[in-house]
């Protein structure tokens, strides 16, 4: 099942390039192929045993092995959840998409293997092949950042590029540690994360690592201060590379820290209460407070990104049974709700021709529709209850009250700052005199309309149905949290 | 042990294959087709041999030469790297006006590269050194239409000869010392010396030579203006093959006879190793043209290789070993695209590579792949050996921990200059087609894409491969 | 739906079913069509009659929830309880008691007064109308809700329709005044959402059963820190949205920006949201805290009373008036309830009630005004009474009814928090009784001068409309309630009576 899930696309992708010059059917095979596996994730779904906390859907086989590396891909609670947001998202972006006219069959294509390799992070159990993945992701995006970018398309990809490698490269002596270490407790050599997850590192080693691998995974997350490629990154993106950006990238950071850092190095999570919250707290904040003054729209979408994936941060640290659920809920609602987001920006982007919130005013009367898509967007991120993103903030609020009690207020300013950012922004762009410029606007296109409004719907949906997700974390969570 | 057996010519035979190959080349002036195939036959015939040897392990002609799976190792990726190199510059080879000459040159200078690997003594590996620096001083000059090619040539042949004097007068102090040649014996005839000033000379001495040799800085001057200078796939060979026999070289020399020094070495390698990464990159960031470029991240990648010495254990070693295979193949490769460039757009500035991917495809998914191979992208070869590399200094940890740092960030700064190749080729509007001549390019196109298909194969299935090393290192370090 | 859980086991399996449907009906039967109206494309006419004719409905269906309501009860009533996010310990849980009935009488009353007085004289009347239908289940929500996610979901769902409709329908600081709303009443929200966290965990871990259901609260005892800790948080969520002095600068804004529709249901019915959190979360489950804040409560209370009438009498803008009017009455409520006796507590549920349609009735006088004479500033105006003498009357009522004028609707209310307050705090009734004076003093002084004596230079000889047909009606309907409600409390106090003498039991006051 997962190995279908992965190469398909990439299978996909290599016959959308034989399509060079032709831009009906690799946007078609893009849809049909996501499509597909969408529907293989739904059955995935339907078939997947909540209350089990062991990996599913286990495929194992040797790959290398005098060095313990198997091809070795699994799923639980934790990352299947990421694998739906994945598969739900993708379909959309493709139609989202639908009028790319620049080199239509290379975007695709590339959308395409970013799914694959997305789906393959998260469904990893070997770290050398997750490190892979992790890698491979990069190389899709830098191309869609810096081919479909904006004015300074180049500097943005290499940014994303270089960042977010290092950042790897840390990681990648992390795991090395981790194997070194767990092949002295084990016995064996072997890079299987389940593995060394059970092998209970000492507590010297999770005292020097914990660190090192939290700071490797912060940089994608991203934590301030290491943030500043994604403004960039963002700005510049197309608005399709950006939804898969924020919505899915973002995850595998968060998803990393998770998976590596917190539950390979359970024992000292508590001795770094004081710099982790520190850094959650500040990415909120700093977060919301920087995007109340950006005057671009997608700066501003971006940034409040950095400030929710904060939520997911503290949701992990405080590791207890609704910080955890809550940390996985928030990268599911938050990976909806700024692909949608993202996607609005995009539509304003194309229909005006700019994002300077300062030059846009009264686009209500102009675009109606992409307007109010638009406002339920923001809605949905400030954390409107009926919205995903209020059971993923209130469940981290709930995790993160358990721990630390009442410095839950200051989350608060993060909360009560991005209704200012969002509510602010709106009125000055949908409000006002439309300047003469803009006369010529049209509403948004079809299958934008299309796309938004079926993000949104399943925004709604597990918004009011949020136990559909919560049944597939909660088996893992309660199980991780009982041996301590 | 002291006789020459029959079997003994037949583990010669590789060597015997050159020899007679170049001899015969020298005299087919106008018979091109002939003298392709004859160096193609010749050279795949003496591979498939290596590839008989494996599992043989044993010492030859008194000890002055072994087959180990290590060497033999050796011999093959150096002889693949060959064989490919061959193929994609038959294009260039069928240019020039000797190209019986330049086939011969490479037969020879092939026979000087499979005999290092095998060598037990320090004559051996001597002759063999010179006897492939000798064949390739000759090699920049060989097209006549290029440009720098006095400046590149001369500088290879002097520094080449001044590093060699070097070498031999260090190993003139070792015989001094020891009173043999022989590896085994130097290394347990130099122990009683450990601490002498003689002894750290010597070494100073040779690590100097070598490191003309293998253009690590601040020995590195030479090495960019050689390969500047020089036709493009003269550099490929010269960067991509010929380079690797100063590590071989001095990969046995050092670890082998000189063991009983072995953490001075060390720390001294791994020095020169930091300083090489990051000079290297940090010269082929600023480049704006690619041949350059490349050549300074050959340099770059001589301290990769440098940081598995150093490390010495065994993935350290094997990762090295991995890294001169994925090396070899990515920058004979990348040269040929480069060649091809050159030849389409009369020059190798960034900005001839400017939408390469309309015009030819293929060839721009392959420098792709070189590119992110030699930036250690996974799963590409590139990635499995820094990988290796990696591993080793994190399992010697201590002070090889900041080796993996070092190596880490090189890698990930080489990435800037690696990804703006693929910028240009990708994200640019192509030149206008006026500006773009036709030419021949069949073969290139052929080993360029073996290339390509040998880093991802390798790359996708790395067990087998990088198991082969891990064990014949393994054999060797005992 | 489970009816075998139905804690009043009056109705058979199948009438409980349709007793159970008939409540969902009526919360969310108007967000359907609030939503139907805003996508569908239709004329305004069309529009205002569907708008009128649902709202009808829903206003008649809460009537027979009126009629079957238990009196003779303090428990809650046409319980619905449908698991919904149970790894929250969250359930679908609605149910009324006696003061929840009263509020939800009130929300589909002023929303029908609101479809009869909407005219076709503003712009998007189709999408207004379809906000307040909105609207109104979001407020008929926070009102039936029996879980504190589903009470916090409505909550904040208020805020989206108001917001648009300030946004959208308001004055020239429209953009200013509905975000000011929003973040402010925004705040409130979240330090509400704090205290349920910290009950949440607190009961949870004590007893292990981790539930957002309200009732299991209700009889719950906190200890006595952490309900001296909790409850002021919780205290001031709810002021702002009273709003009390100091937290009241965002209304003033919103009401003078907000169009007269909005205005109506802002004073008329949202900030009742505030009392009724205030009774229902903050006074039931902190009855320690409660004794032990009830000096401070009062004096809150009293200080916006007096705060908000003073203001009110510096007032040159007629609507802003009205507003700190409210400001002000609201005061008493926070007096009723700090008092802690049952005339206080009687005193404060039916000035929810009684100011609800008051101020309603102002606000569209206010709003009717504006339209005519292009502005509301009270220097501006002089001598309505000839011009325009059928408005003048119903101001001359509305402006009686709200200073407290026996008979009305007002007088009732503000009588019982008088006992009540004069039970519990001798002195500060004096400070009460002089912003009765002063209520008194600027009603009086802005009727002299708006309506009698010359007319103003600048109006004479102009056009005004006076009253029309639909106006009419609605007016009508307010003052025949508020006559009602001021001579014959006795059935709205039977209502809540047992409600607020079990919540009082609990306190311990009397």
């Amino acid at each position: 099942m997962l190995t279908t899930m992965i190469f398909l696309p990439v299978l996909t992708a290599l016959i959308i390039m034989m399509y060079k010059d032709n831009t009906e059917i690799p946007k078609k095979l893009a849809l049909f192929t996501s499509l597909v596996l969408l529907g293989m994730g739904i059955f995935a779904y339907l078939g997947f045993d909540g209350s089990n906390p062991d990996f599913q859907y286990v495929e194992k086989l040797a790959w290398f092995p005098g060095m313990g590396i198997n091809y070795y891909l699994g799923t639980d609670g934790i990352s299947f959840p990421l694998i739906l947001l994945t598969l739900i998202l993708t379909p959309l972006v493709v139609y989202f998409s639908w009028d790319q006219k620049k080199r239509p069959a290379l975007y695709f294509a590339l959308f395409m293997i970013i799914e694959a390799g997305v789906i393959g992070v998260f469904s990893s159990l070997d770290f050398i092949l997750f490190f892979i993945f992790w890698e491979i992701v990069l190389i899709p995006m830098f191309f869609v950042i810096g081919i479909w970018g904006g004015a300074r398309k180049e500097y943005a990809s290499f940014k994303f590029l270089i960042y977010t490698h290092i950042a790897s490269l840390v990681l990648l002596i992390g795991i090395f540690a981790m194997y070194f270490h767990g092949a002295e407790i084990l016995g064996y050599r072997t890079f299987s994360i389940p593995e060394l997850t059970n092998a209970a590192f000492t507590m010297d080693f999770q005292m020097f690592w914990f660190p090192v691998l939290f700071l490797a995974f912060a940089v994608k997350i991203p934590i301030v201060p290491f943030h500043t490629w994604l403004p960039d990154a963002h700005v510049e993106a197309p608005t399709g590379g950006s939804a898969m950006l924020a919505g899915v990238l973002l995850k595998m950071g968060t998803y990393g820290m998770l998976r590596v850092a917190y539950l390979m190095n359970p024992d000292v999570t508590g001795y770094f209460v004081i710099p982790v919250i520190t850094l959650g707290l500040m990415n909120v904040v700093y977060g919301a407070l920087v995007a109340l003054k950006q005057d671009d729209l997608k700066k501003m979408i971006a940034y409040s990104s950095i400030s929710h994936m904060g939520f997911v941060v503290l949701g992990i640290q405080s590791y207890n049974l609704y910080g955890l659920k809550g940390a996985v809920f928030q990268m599911v609602a938050h990976g909806l709700i700024s692909a949608a987001l993202f996607m609005s920006c995009g539509t304003v982007q194309y229909a005006t021709g700019t994002r300077r919130i300062s030059l846009l005013q009264g686009m209500y009367n102009k675009m109606p529709v992409g307007m109010t898509l638009m406002i339920i967007g923001f809605f949905a991120s400030m954390g409107m209850p009926g919205f995903i993103g209020f059971i993923g903030e209130f469940t981290v609020l709930l995790g993160f009250y358990q721990a630390y009690g009442f410095w839950v207020v200051l989350l608060g300013l993060g909360i009560i700052l991005s209704v200012a950012y969002y509510l602010w922004a709106f009125q000055r762009v949908a409000y006002g005199h439309t300047p003469i410029s803009f006369s010529g606007v049209k509403d948004i296109k079809r299958n934008e309309i299309v796309a938004i409004s079926l993000l949104l719907a399943v925004v709604v949906y597990f918004g009011l149905q949020p136990e559909h997700i919560f049944t597939i974390i909660d088996g893992k969570v309660i199980s991780l949290l009982s041996g301590f | 042990m002291n006789s020459i057996n029959y079997y003994d010519f037949f583990f010669l035979s590789p060597e015997i294959i050159f020899v007679l190959a170049g001899l015969v080349l020298l005299f087919l002036r106008r018979q091109k087709y002939l003298c392709f195939l004859l160096i193609i036959g010749g050279t795949g015939l003496s591979m498939v041999l290596n590839i008989l040897m494996f599992n043989v392990n044993k010492d030859i002609i008194y000890n002055t030469m072994e087959v180990s799976d290590l060497s033999v190792l050796l011999r093959v990726i150096i002889l693949a790297g060959t064989l490919i190199f061959i193929i994609s510059t038959k294009e260039f080879a069928f240019n020039l006006e000797y190209t019986n000459m330049y086939y011969a040159f490479l037969s020879f200078a092939s026979l000087g590269m499979i005999i290092l690997p095998s060598a037990k003594d320090l004559l051996t590996i001597f002759i063999a050194f010179e006897l492939t620096s000798i064949s390739t001083y000759a090699l920049p000059f060989i097209d006549q239409k290029s440009e720098n090619r006095f400046e590149a040539g001369i500088k290879y042949f002097l520094t080449g000869a001044f590093s060699s004097g070097l070498i031999l007068f260090g190993m003139s102090y070792v015989f001094g010392m020891t009173g043999t040649l022989n590896l085994s014996e130097i290394a347990v005839n130099i122990a009683p010396y450990q601490g002498s000033p003689i002894l750290y000379l010597a070494f100073m001495l040779m690590l100097a030579g070598f490191s003309y040799k293998m253009a690590l800085a601040p020995f590195h001057l030479w090495a960019p203006d050689t390969y500047s200078g020089s036709p493009s796939p003269v550099s490929g060979y010269l960067a991509g093959i010929t380079k690797k026999g100063p590590f071989v070289a001095a990969f046995k020399i050092f670890l082998v006879g000189f063991a009983a020094i072995k953490l001075e070495q060390s720390f001294a390698l791994g020095f020169l190793a930091i300083l090489t990464m990051t000079t290297g990159n940090l010269a082929a960031l600023v480049q704006k043209n690619v041949k350059r470029m490349i050549a300074f991240s050959s340099v770059a990648n001589a301290g990769t290789i440098l940081v598995g010495f150093s490390v010495g254990n065994l993935y350290g070693l094997s990762g090295a070993i991995i890294h001169i295979a994925g090396h070899l193949v990515m920058t004979v490769g990348a040269f040929m695209v480069i060649w091809y460039i050159e030849e389409t757009r009369d020059n190798s500035e960034i900005d001839s590579f400017a939408g390469l991917n309309k015009s030819n495809p293929l060839l721009a998914i392959s420098m792709v792949v070189f590119m992110m191979s030699l930036g250690g992208i996974p799963p590409l070869l590139g990635f499995w050996s820094k990988i290796v590399i990696i591993l080793g200094a994190v399992d010697a940890g201590g002070l090889y921990f900041f080796l993996a740092v070092a190596l880490i960030l090189n890698s990930a700064l080489s990435l800037v200059y690696y990804f703006r190749v693929i910028k240009y080729m990708y994200m640019k509007e192509p030149l206008v087609p006026e500006n773009i001549k036709d030419v021949p390019f069949a073969f290139g196109k052929v080993g360029i894409g073996l290339s390509a298909a040998l880093i991802i194969v390798s790359g996708l299935v790395p067990g087998k491969f990088v198991q082969i090393v891990i064990n014949a290192v393994e054999i060797f370090i005992g | 739906m489970d009816c075998s859980r139905n804690y009043l086991n009056r109705f058979s399996y199948w009438g409980c079913l349709l007793m159970n449907w008939l409540f969902l009906i009526m919360v969310f039967f108007p967000s359907f069509v609030g939503i139907m109206l805003l996508v569908k494309k239709m004329t305004d006419r069309t529009a205002k009659w569907i708008a009128l004719t649902s709202s009808s409905i829903v206003f008649l269906i809460s009537l027979y929830f009126y009629y079957m309501f238990d009196k003779t009860t303090s428990s809650f009533q046409f319980i619905i309880h449908v698991n919904w996010i149970e790894s929250l310990g969250s359930s679908f849980a609605f149910g009324m008691d006696g003061i929840s009935m009263s509020l939800v009488l009130l929300t589909t009353l002023l929303v029908v007064v609101v479809m009869i007085f909407m005219d076709y004289h503003s712009d998007d009347v189709k999408e207004f109308l379809g906000f307040t239908l909105i609207l109104e289940t979001a407020l008929l929500g926070v009102f039936v809700a029996l879980d504190f996610l589903l009470f916090y979901v409505f909550w904040e769902l208020v805020l989206i329709p108001m917001y648009f409709m300030i946004l959208h329908w308001g004055g020239p600081r429209r953009v200013y005044a509905s975000i000011k709303f929003f973040i402010y009443t925004h705040v409130g929200s979240f330090l509400i959402l704090v205290g349920i966290i910290a009950m949440y965990f607190y009961k949870g871990s004590a007893d292990g059963v981790y539930t957002l259901s309200i009732l299991s609260y209700l009889d719950y005892n906190f200890s006595d820190k952490f309900q001296l800790i909790v409850f002021p948080m919780i205290f001031i969520g709810f002021a702002i949205k009273l709003p009390l002095v100091p937290f009241h600068t965002w209304l003033p804004d919103a009401h003078v920006e907000a169009p007269t529709g909005g205005s109506m249901l802002l004073a008329g019915v949202l900030l009742k949201m505030g009392g009724y959190g205030l009774i229902r979360i903050g006074f039931t489950i902190f009855p320690v805290a409660v004794n032990h804040y009830a000096y401070i409560m009062a004096v809150f209370g009293v200080v916006s009373m007096l705060y908000g009438a003073l203001l009110a009498l510096a007032q040159d803008d007629l609507k802003k008036m009205v507003a700190y009017s409210s400001v002000s009455h609201m005061g008493s409520v926070v007096l009723g309830l700090a008092a802690l006796n049952i005339n206080g507590f009687n005193g404060a549920t039916y000035q929810l009630f009684a100011h609800g349609i008051i101020s309603a009735m102002l606000f569209m006088l206010c709003g009717i005004l504006q339209y005519s004479f292009k502005t509301r500033s009270i220097s501006k105006l002089g001598g309505l009474a000839q011009i325009v003498p059928k408005m003048t009357v119903f101001y001359v009522f509305a402006f009686m009814a709200s200073l407290g004028l026996p008979g009305l609707a007002g007088f009732v209310a503000e009588i019982n928090v008088l006992m009540g307050a004069f039970q519990a705090f001798k002195y500060l009734l004096a400070v009460a009784l002089v912003s009765l004076i002063v209520t008194a003093g600027y009603y009086l002084l802005a009727l002299q001068k708006v309506f009698f004596g010359d007319i103003k230079q600048s109006l004479v000889g102009g056009e005004f409309a006076d009253l029309k047909i639909n106006e009419k009606i609605a007016l009508m309907t307010l003052t025949v309630l508020i006559v009602i409600f001021g001579l014959v409390p006795g059935p709205l106090i039977e209502l809540f009576n047992l409600s607020n003498l079990e919540i009082l039991a609990r306190i311990g006051g009397v």
